[in-house]
């Protein structure tokens, strides 16, 4: 890394972190002042960020199997996303705190936001006994605050031996050549993706969909995780193109491989409304009292006006832009596009999980502004620093990306 | 990605020493063979199909001229053998179009020798399957009633129903796939009528060839068609299961109706697709000798999608178990526990072995390229595929809403006719393009010469040029051997 990569990624880092703390100030002094609003903008926030950290160990291993140069030029981005894996256990400190406690429960339970539970009505006995005839004395163990936060345990620690594994193969193939390291990269790769994808289903199952614990979708994960990837190819696009004249970024971060991640990223962009279309379709005509009520609350008292923007801004818009080719090549345009996605990530995810906490009607509160702020900020912030504490190349990765833009791509 | 594979040379995709003439010689002496030659085996195996096409033409004529009812389908269980036929022949149809558009946008080069009778599976998958439904309407005279057309009665499809949207997405698919197919061929069909003895032959590929002389702006313009025509079977790749699955999903059945069944049948049919390759290419490849264009690498990755698919399925059915347990209905709580114990269960835990259980043998890469492990476990999933319906559609049905009025289904005689009959007329439509067309593409196959390391009569000017670039120089090169 020369000096003027290390002053810009200085530049960049010391950015997120002044973003990141302001917003953390505006998130302490909410939690003072309103503890319940907190911890719902807490949470939809969260989920951003811990799409760019798990969508790069996604990336990563379905790179390893499938090969391409896209994941060949974002690989140390990729790889510094999954160094980012144990910083969201601390901030996932929140949640395990709002599993396993409970406010005094003096804004009574009306079934709807306010009851005696911060996030998880399933954490919360009495919502138990109240749904009894479904709400399963199993159930209500499986969605208690200790098996939670004992799952979210499990789930971060293989994610992180997953990822620092598929690292430590890599680094070792990068400095020496060994190429039984990078036999072992892809060897995890196949069993660890079908891991990472079972355990973050039931991770969007427990930290996201059981914000409503009577609703349920065979579907929920599969739409989960469809939205990191998406989050992670536009981040990857995004940050690139801030680089993308630095050393030694500038030797690969050239139109194809903008276009290559730009079609991966239109690739998600149709799989997201394929998944997010199919589950509404489906509980739609089928209109089931224990699933349509999802969907209900989401389409009234003002929701509709997102779930309108959703289906214009996160899919019909950057489907007709990312058709054309023109523009996935643009290495000064796409970077948009990838940012609007980002925005509509948060949207999507806010009004997957945020409705159920406001039962009379759409109102964002300034800390639904903060909380995405404050984390997305002091995500970067050390993401940038694990990206720094790294070699941001190596002889042998410069030997493949020379090969891959040299011999295969035109 | 390794070094290796980044200079991968291509060489595990076609055999060594292969020049553009032989393998033009190669794949075409299959096809132009003068009919007295014709091999045994062929006319064994067609022969034997045409007893099959023979039992479809009986069963048919009785059906039509008795009515639906000689099949055993009933109530509670309206829908059966007829349905369960559509979905797995239209699974099966899948692989054709993922490997010649999916994996042709993705610049997968090893599906070259393998599309082209992936393509013919489909369109004759697509043909049997599309026979059920439309037998099933019993009266198929009538069946243009599906599309929607003014008409005297004042009559109008119920738009709402994913029924019609099957009428659409079916007969789209089977358009497109026609002529993906069909445009695919062309420039062999020219090298075949360049290559044909006798004079029939010579005006029947002639006339197939459409005039084609390999020019360069005949391949700039094909160049340009395919890859509109891959833009466009890719959505269609998606939206005929997914419309198939709304059929069930976007029903009240408990077990039909959970929401992630559109990518899990997406994923199911490329499973049973890529398993129906695998059951014909294996027999095939060895049959005519085809090991260096069909090589051990090709095999390794069909039997990697298969494992991969085979995954994302059982995934499914996990997710099924979850969510009945997970969602404290007990309609889907009965409707597991009957599956797992309930009269057929039998079949349900035959279906866990088949599709879940045995193709887990191809994360050892070993097996992947063992030609009789390939066949048993592609076998299996076949089979497994055809009781993950049988167990979606007669298991949910036969308890249905009323507990009196709960019943069981047995297929009859003519249940089975048909089914047997409609592989008959598959392998008899499948025996016959073998014998007549380029079951492999022959330009296509010559794209890998020049990088494989060996020089074939007119150069190698795609050098330094991915085969899957679709440059127009390289494709003229590439057919300058006729």
């Amino acid at each position: 890394m020369n000096d003027q990569t290390r002053a810009k990624l200085d530049g960049m880092q010391r950015l997120a972190l002044f973003v990141g703390v302001a917003g953390l100030i505006g998130l302490v002094i909410g939690f003072t002042q309103n503890p319940h609003q907190f911890f719902q903008s807490y949470l939809f926030a969260f989920f951003i960020p811990l799409g760019f950290a798990l969508g790069s160990l996604g990336m990563t291993m379905i790179n390893y199997l499938t090969g391409g140069f896209w994941g060949l030029g974002a690989r140390r981005i990729f790889q510094a996303g999954i160094r980012t894996i144990p910083f969201m256990v601390l901030l996932f400190l929140p949640l395990a705190y709002a599993m396993l406690t409970h406010p005094e429960a003096a804004a009574g339970g009306d079934g709807h936001g306010a009851g005696s539970w911060w996030l998880y009505p399933g954490t919360d006995h009495a919502f138990a006994e109240a749904n009894r005839k479904v709400f399963s004395p199993e159930k209500e163990l499986w969605l208690s605050g200790p098996f939670m936060v004992g799952r979210a345990a499990f789930y971060f620690l293989s994610w992180i031996i997953t990822g620092f594994w598929i690292l430590k193969n890599a680094k070792k193939y990068d400095e020496t050549g060994d190429a039984k390291a990078d036999g072992m990269t892809r060897l995890i790769s196949g069993p660890g993706f079908l891991f990472f994808f079972l355990t973050m289903t039931f991770a969007a199952f427990d930290w996201a969909m059981s914000v409503q614990p009577l609703w349920f979708s065979t579907m929920y994960g599969v739409i989960f995780i469809v939205g990191q990837g998406l989050s992670t190819l536009a981040f990857a696009i995004i940050f690139l193109s801030r680089v993308k004249h630095l050393e030694p970024f500038k030797h690969f971060a050239k139109p194809n491989l903008f276009a290559d991640l730009a079609t991966l990223m239109f690739a998600t962009v149709m799989l997201w409304a394929y998944t997010s279309f199919s589950q509404f379709l489906i509980i739609w005509s089928a209109n089931l009292k224990e699933e349509a009520p999802w969907y209900v609350l989401r389409t009234s008292h003002g929701w509709q006006a997102i779930a309108i923007g959703l289906l214009v801004l996160h899919f019909a818009l950057p489907f007709f832009l990312l058709l054309m080719r023109r523009i996935k090549k643009d290495a000064s345009f796409v970077p948009f596009v990838a940012a609007l996605l980002i925005v509509m990530r948060f949207v999507d995810v806010y009004w997957q999980v945020a409705p159920p906490f406001q039962p009379d009607g759409l109102s964002v509160h300034w800390l639904d502004f903060a909380a995405p702020v404050a984390l997305t900020g002091i995500w970067v912030w050390y993401f940038i620093g694990r990206l720094k504490a790294h070699p941001l190349t190596s002889p042998r990765q410069e030997l493949q990306l020379e090969a891959a833009l040299g011999g295969a791509h035109h | 990605m390794s070094e290796k594979a980044l200079h991968d040379d291509h060489s595990e995709l076609i055999g060594p020493g292969h020049t553009l003439g032989t393998i033009t010689d190669k794949i075409s002496e299959i096809a132009l063979i003068e009919p007295k030659k014709t091999p045994i085996g062929w006319l064994a195996v067609t022969g034997i199909a045409s007893l099959g096409v023979l039992m479809l033409g009986v069963t048919v004529v009785n059906l039509v001229f008795t009515g639906i009812g000689i099949w055993g389908n009933n109530v509670p269980v309206g829908w059966a053998f007829d349905i369960i036929n559509f979905v797995w022949w239209i699974g099966i149809g899948h692989a054709g179009t993922l490997i010649s558009a999916v994996l042709m946008l993705l610049r997968q080069e090893w599906r070259t020798s393998i599309n082209r009778f992936a393509e013919a599976m489909t369109i004759f998958a697509v043909m049997c399957a599309g026979m059920f439904p439309l037998l099933h309407t019993g009266r198929p005279w009538l069946a243009f009633w599906l599309m929607p057309y003014p008409n005297t009665m004042g009559m109008w499809p119920q738009f709402r129903s994913p029924l019609i949207w099957d009428v659409f997405a079916v007969s789209t698919y089977a358009t497109v796939s026609m002529l993906f197919w069909y445009m695919g061929m062309i420039p062999d069909l020219a090298t075949f009528r360049d290559h044909a003895k006798n004079k029939i032959s010579k005006v029947v590929y002639g006339l197939l060839a459409m005039g084609w002389r390999g020019a360069a702006r005949h391949w700039d313009r094909y160049e340009t068609a395919s890859l509109l025509l891959a833009g466009l079977s890719t959505p269609l790749v998606l939206s005929v299961h997914s419309v198939v699955s709304f059929d069930f999903a976007a029903g009240l059945v408990p077990g039909w109706h959970t929401t992630v069944f559109p990518p899990y049948f997406v994923a199911g049919a490329i499973f049973a697709g890529f398993a129906m390759v695998l059951t014909l290419a294996l027999p095939i490849r060895a049959f005519y000798g085809l090991k260096d264009f069909i090589t051990d690498k090709h095999l390794d990755n069909m039997a990697k999608v298969l494992l991969a698919t085979g995954l994302i399925v059982t995934y499914g059915y996990a997710l099924e178990l979850f969510i009945a347990w997970y969602s404290g209905s007990p309609y889907e709580a009965y409707m597991i526990t009957n599956r797992m114990s309930g009269p057929y269960n039998h079949l349900y835990w035959s279906l866990i072995l088949c599709n879940c259980t045995i193709p887990q043998l191809f994360w050892i890469k070993r097996f992947r390229t063992n030609v009789w492990m390939l066949f048993f476990v592609s076998m299996s999933v076949n089979i497994g595929m055809w009781l993950e319906r049988f167990v979606i559609i007669v298991q949910s049905l036969h308890r249905d809403f009323l507990p009196s009025s709960w019943g069981m289904y047995s297929p009859t005689i003519w249940d089975w006719g048909m089914y047997i009959g409609t592989i008959g007329f598959f392998l008899f439509m499948f025996m016959h393009f073998i014998r007549l067309l380029p079951m492999i593409a022959i330009f296509e196959v010559k794209l890998l010469v020049p990088r494989s390391g060996v020089t074939g009569k007119s150069g190698g000017p795609s050098h330094g040029k991915k085969p899957g670039s679709h440059g127009p120089d390289a494709h003229t090169a590439g057919a300058g051997s006729h």
